[in-house]
């Protein structure tokens, strides 16, 4: 494979960007780079906070040209950061947003996203095929985040079986995101697809539906819009119908059932739907409206262990990963996806650990027993949790407070029912079937 | 509709979407809405947030607007926003 064709363009003018109205070619991007190298201290690892998307790719193409490992955090929390640093003592913090970064115990350089004279750029120096590119962490609620290294290999890999499946008969399509570049999926979807499929990337990361809107429609030309199904729930009940989407992707959690269907009718468009992880990138991808089965992009192989374990093999994984979840296997390449692991949860897309969420519940101080559990929501987009408690002398309050210092804000319950004791059955388990139908009292008595 | 009415009707808009444990009464005006001392309300009830004002008063939040960090500060900038806007 000859790696060239992937990292610079055969042609400078050809068009790279959307930088609110201005159209950028790959000349600029890479004049950009240049400039930005000149002033981003080097160092091992860069973390790039960067909240513009184009500011995002611009630090991203600088590190890997200068051979620095990108470091993708789930958030940027000062103490996340710290933490970090830890692990990762060489290291820079590049940022769009230098108010927000003054405190942070990590060096850190702004970059203010400046235009640069396009005459000069500079040709980026090819990675090798096995280059370590980025650093994903898993969310990570009471543990240490888990690093999943990337490669060069994966990255353009996965970029390029994804742009296969999406079959886009536009060149100049424009791909719009409402996922930052930090998270997998939005690195992945929104900076690695457009770079490697040659679209044009979209700078900006419309948020509420009036923004994706608005964006939509400022853009000429074909948009592909990648999200989540969060966003994509609350687009499809704020607005009937929306400009020039030839395809939505959508990750993070499975689409609620009916609302692709109503994607795709409301907005006359394609959806498709992206199975993977953090931990293994993109896997399979699914036309959601046509198929419930998922077809693993190419090269990927899953293979049942024990019937239960699923190992995926991949030529750019250095050992086959294991998936927490439940699959129905058809063949190697296509299955059915039946749950997540009982132990994950999942709250607008962040992931947590059940098992440490319960221990970080339990081990505040005068808290006897207590579980979490998500119930069902009447949307089925953002089911928050609740928790089942078992502790005479807190309140709804000092059990949040205590947990805040713990656990993300959205794995924070929403309601705290204290019970005298936790329902278990013969084996001292706590069956999912006997919360749920404690939560079903409590919502009773709380309407009554 | 008097400033108190309406904030009385968006404190409870507030618990209707977001279905929060607590009651309307007990959001007071200057309590922060996103911040963990406050309500500690996340970036996916500013979505929800969002169409449901959207739905109830026909007033669309865009993150570009310059004041959007302020809108969502407490009940009383959200209210104010509100009655400036709406539509319905």
């Amino acid at each position: 494979m000859n790696l060239m064709q992937y990292l610079n363009p055969k042609d400078p003018n050809q068009s790279a960007a959307l930088y609110d109205e201005d159209l950028l070619t790959w000349a600029q991007v890479l004049a950009d780079v240049q400039d930005l190298i000149k002033s981003l201290p080097k160092r091992v690892y860069v973390i790039n906070a960067c909240s513009n998307r184009y500011h995002f790719f611009v630090g991203f193409l600088a590190a890997i040209h200068n051979r620095c490992i990108t470091l993708l955090p789930a958030n940027h929390l000062p103490k996340t950061l710290e933490n970090l640093s830890v692990n990762y003592p060489d290291v820079v913090c590049l940022n769009d947003q230098n108010d927000l970064y003054n405190d942070i115990p990590v060096l850190s350089c702004c970059y203010n996203g400046k235009l640069t004279a396009e005459s000069h750029y500079v040709q980026l120096a090819a990675p090798a095929i096995e280059a370590e590119i980025c650093i994903a962490f898993t969310s990570g609620t009471t543990g240490e985040p888990k690093p999943y290294t990337k490669t060069w290999q994966s990255l353009i890999t996965i970029a390029k079986h994804t742009n296969q499946r999406l079959a886009l008969d536009y060149e100049e399509a424009t791909v719009v995101a409402t996922v930052p570049p930090q998270h997998m999926f939005g690195l992945e979807a929104s900076i690695m697809l457009p770079w490697q499929g040659g679209y044009l990337l979209d700078a900006q990361v419309p948020f509420y539906p009036g923004d994706i809107i608005e964006r939509l429609k400022e853009i000429s030309g074909t948009c592909v819009l990648v999200s989540t199904p969060a966003h994509l729930g609350i687009l499809v009940k704020s607005v009937s119908a929306a400009p020039k989407i030839e395809c939505v992707i959508s990750a993070t959690a499975p689409l609620a059932h009916g609302l692709s269907e109503e994607i795709e009718q409301n907005f006359t468009t394609r959806l498709l739907e992206i199975y993977g992880s953090t931990e293994t990138g993109t896997l399979a991808t699914r036309w959601t409206t046509k198929s419930n089965t998922w077809f693993a992009l190419p090269g990927i192989k899953l293979i049942s262990q024990d019937q239960e374990i699923i190992n995926v093999h991949a030529n750019y994984f250095a050992s086959p990963m294991i998936l927490d979840d439940e699959l129905k296997l058809f063949d190697a390449h296509s299955f059915e996806f039946l749950r997540r692991s009982n132990d994950l949860i999942k709250v607008g897309g962040k992931r947590a650990s059940l098992l440490a969420l319960n221990d970080a519940l339990c081990s505040i101080d005068g808290v006897e027993e207590g579980v979490f559990y998500q119930p069902n929501s009447v949307l089925n987009i953002t089911a928050r949790l609740v928790v089942f408690v078992v502790a005479s002398n807190h309140s709804d309050e000092t059990i949040r407070a205590a947990l805040r210092c713990k656990v993300e804000a959205v794995f924070l319950p929403r309601s705290v029912i204290f019970l005298k004791k936790l329902p278990k059955n013969k084996l001292g388990k706590i069956p999912q079937k006997m919360l749920k139908k404690l939560w079903g009292d409590f919502l009773a008595e709380k309407n009554r | 509709m008097s400033s108190t009415a309406l904030e009385q009707e968006v404190a409870s808009l507030l618990v209707s979407a977001l279905n929060l444990e607590v009651l309307p009464d007990e959001i007071s005006l200057d309590m922060p809405l996103f911040q963990d001392e406050g309500l500690g309300l996340d970036s996916i009830d500013a979505l929800e947030l969002a169409l449901a004002i959207s739905k109830q008063y026909g007033v669309e939040i865009k993150s570009e607007d310059a004041e959007n960090k302020q809108i969502f500060t407490n009940l009383r900038s959200l209210t104010k926003h509100i009655q400036q806007h709406r539509t319905c």
